[in-house]
């Protein structure tokens, strides 16, 4: 596990309580990851830390890169140069599923948005274990009609299960698969979905 | 990644009782609905075993009598889950999206002090529901004692016991039911020992198969001890074929002879249905009798044309009814234990063993395969002893020393003499319906109770029952009991050997058991004191009997 939790892989751009936009450098895409848990830290005052998932990463084109995908040949050098000093960040869309409250990360939606230019960095190992001890998330993220719900919860479950101990993971992606049963039993189409993406880690 | 580990915990101390799920829904009237935990092995429950509700200040003893599959949307029946291929699909989806679920009956209140209660109440929603430990068992069935006998134990709790009463279980009559082969003759000789072991009760047994004086041989073919041989000082065998005990290696202490003489007609009035005897043919007996006295039966047997003639032109007995009444008397000549003259007094003989405190034990021989012979006798033998127990308690005049020890007459193919439609004329209806009022109770010995008196069977006070599987049976046997539906399941689904479940008089709730074995360790325990608790329990009741108030502590 690197250190890269320590440097912020973007600052917010837009928010909400429901959740926040990061851009970055185009040249950082290796940081952030579909899933990963990450938080909107406020740098001298005292508002909320507030935590999501990251469920979208996506770059926007402008009129140069417009131009350059209909020229015929495009060198090396300009890939390189449009990728680097393109003044269109990456954009990172964020769910929020709680604030810090003292001296605990509540699971529910923060009383107030982060603002503009807020770093964010991916969570630490010992937030993420906080954060996945209990599944109070669950209900925000298969909630969230602008994700894609199954997928996201899939994924930050098996980040965040790398963080603990090999011993507890089986049995922490049990109580997490019953959990989820119990919130989406009326839709097994669903939950199906969402066991398989799981077991299909644990399978193979 | 490895799928589940040994809990270390579990590893160190040994698996502890589980939580098995919380209580959801039910009634006092219909019983308690359980959803079971994820963790909850469904495998491993089975109806007939106990439960506690733990609800807010007492436990809920209660028995598992029924066992289910929920599921929170019914859809996944429609397309299950290929959990066969997916062990964590398996262990999500069972205990959340389909789960089990049990039906609980309440049986009885466990207050905090560990006193009990019948249940009139239940607890509320969600309450945890726990396997019975060892001691909810002992809070509810208490410790072994002077009169209280181990019959068996738990089916999932094999340390503990289920002890009967045996003073509640004595006065008021008992029945040991189940079908053929289940073990009703070792259930009896178990209950028979409690009762000799501990001097509840003396015991008239009529012994049809020669299944409890002397030795049996088991099911696996080895040599059972029998009561006689557990208790030589306490235990007369009468026998009323001599011949055949002998050559069991049985020497009988007393050989019953009766006499045609001592017959009378209310002793064929038992046997109208096994000897097809008819109303005209009764009447045409107490004509007789009382024409001819004593001597009835032989006078009839050895009557030639001319008497006949004489007698159905003096009387109004019917002709046809005559001859069928003297072909049925016919067939008593072949009972070798009946004679024109008997030498002894078997009633007597029978009474004076009991008054000493002696259970008898009367053996059939190779007259036990004749119904006509054991009814005969075990209404002759019983009539008169009945007699002879009401004149002596009716002359006591409450004098408890004056009257003679509680008697329980042990009689089988019970059916045959509690029929409906002659129990209200044997001695042995009378004997059920008056309960305790006389010192006299029966102990029922039957395969099928549906046959027995509804009346008397309602007096049944103690019913233990091996497995039933005749909806009639199962029917007869749970009457009069609360919360009968549940039981009837598990009655129903008992093993064939070595189970019963319990219910009545001497038991605080009905219960399930593993009958206890009968073997060395269980002679060894017949012949042994008390040990421990229930020595010192006994000290106490003695020295309270002694000496009054048990705080006593000396005159000024």
């Amino acid at each position: 596990m690197t250190d890269n939790w320590k440097s912020p892989i973007g600052h917010v751009l837009r928010a909400s309580t429901a959740g926040f936009s990061a851009g970055t450098r185009v040249s950082h895409i290796q940081a952030p990851q579909f899933g990963m848990i990450v938080r909107a830290q406020p740098s001298i005052d005292e508002r909320d830390v507030v935590y999501g998932l990251l469920y979208d990463i996506h770059i926007d084109d402008d009129p140069l890169v417009r131009q350059l995908v209909l020229a015929d040949a495009v060198s090396e050098e300009t890939i390189h140069d449009q990728r680097h000093h393109r003044m269109v960040p990456l954009e990172m869309s964020v769910l929020a599923i709680g604030y810090r409250q003292g001296d605990w990360i509540r699971q529910a939606l923060p009383p107030r948005p982060p603002l503009s230019l807020d770093p964010v960095y991916l969570c630490t190992p010992d937030e993420i274990r906080e954060i996945a001890s209990r599944f109070d998330f669950f209900k925000l993220v298969l909630g969230a009609s602008q994700v894609p719900s199954e997928q996201l919860l899939a994924a930050s479950l098996l980040i965040a299960v790398g963080h603990l101990p090999e011993e507890e993971q089986y049995d922490y992606l049990v109580a997490a698969g019953r959990e989820a049963a119990r919130l989406i039993s009326s839709d097994l189409g669903r939950l199906d979905y969402l066991l398989r993406l799981i077991s299909s880690y644990m399978i193979g | 990644m490895a799928k589940k580990q040994v809990n270390e915990l579990d590893a160190f101390f040994g698996v502890r009782v589980p939580r098995l799920g919380v209580m959801t829904a039910g009634s006092l009237s219909r019983g308690l609905e359980v959803k079971l935990d994820p963790q909850t092995e469904l495998e491993d429950l089975a109806v007939g075993r106990y439960v506690v509700v733990r609800g807010r200040k007492r436990r809920f003893f209660c028995m598992v009598t029924d066992i289910g599959l929920e599921n929170t949307n019914n859809q996944i029946t429609l397309i299950p889950p290929d959990i066969q291929s997916n062990y964590y699909l398996a262990d999500v989806y069972q205990g959340t999206t389909a789960f089990g679920t049990l039906h609980i009956a309440p049986m009885l209140i466990i207050n905090e002090d560990g006193s009990i209660d019948p249940v009139r109440t239940i607890p509320p929603h969600f309450q945890e529901v726990w396997t019975a430990t060892e001691k909810d068992i002992n809070d509810v069935f208490g410790d072994e004692d002077e009169t209280h006998f181990n019959i068996g134990s738990p089916l999932e709790l094999q340390d503990t016991q289920i002890n009967v009463d045996l003073v509640r279980l004595t006065e008021r009559s008992v029945g040991v039911f189940g079908k053929s082969g289940t073990g009703k003759s070792y259930l009896t000789r178990v209950l028979l020992a409690g009762i000799i072991a501990r001097g509840t009760a003396v015991n008239l047994v009529f012994d049809m198969h020669n299944d409890y004086g002397w030795e049996v041989f088991n099911e696996e073919g080895q040599r059972d001890k029998g009561l006689k041989q557990l208790f030589p000082d306490r235990v007369s065998i009468f026998t009323l074929d001599d011949e055949s005990s002998r050559r069991r290696g049985v020497r009988p202490d007393f050989v019953v002879r009766l006499s045609y003489s001592d017959i009378e007609p209310e002793d064929l009035a038992a046997l109208r249905q096994t000897m097809d005897i008819s109303d005209t043919m009764l009447d045409a007996a107490y004509t007789l009798r009382r024409r001819w006295g004593k001597s009835w039966i032989q006078q009839l047997l050895t009557a030639d044309v001319d008497l006949i003639e004489e007698l159905l032109a003096s009387t109004t007995i019917n002709g046809a009814a005559l001859s069928a009444l003297m072909r049925r008397l016919e067939r008593f000549q072949r009972f070798g234990f009946l004679q024109p003259q008997a030498t002894d007094d078997s009633v007597s003989a029978i009474l004076n063993a009991i008054d000493q405190g002696t259970s008898v034990i009367l053996e059939f021989g190779r007259y036990g395969n004749a119904l006509e012979a054991y009814i005969l006798v075990a209404n002759y033998l019983t009539r008169r002893i009945r007699g002879r127990y009401v004149e002596r308690i009716e002359s006591s005049l409450g004098d408890e020393a004056k009257q003679p020890p509680q008697l329980m007459i042990t009689i089988e193919e019970a059916h045959k003499f509690l029929d409906p439609q002659i129990a209200r004329q044997t001695i042995f209806g009378t004997i059920a319906r008056e309960l305790r009022k006389y010192k006299v109770t029966l102990l029922v010995v039957d395969q099928r109770p549906s046959a027995i008196d509804e009346e008397v069977m309602s007096q049944v006070g103690t019913r233990v029952t091996a497995l039933l599987d005749n909806e009639r049976d199962i029917t007869a046997v749970l009457m009069g009991v609360s919360g009968a539906q549940g039981l009837r399941e598990v009655l129903a689904r008992l093993d064939t050997r070595q189970q019963a479940i319990v219910l009545g008089h001497a038991v605080p709730m009905p219960v399930v058991i593993k009958t206890r074995a009968y073997d060395e360790a269980f002679y060894a325990a017949m012949g042994a004191p008390l040990k421990g608790k229930k020595l010192k329990d006994a000290a106490k009741k003695g020295s309270k009997s002694l000496y009054g108030d048990e705080n006593f502590e000396g005159y000024d």
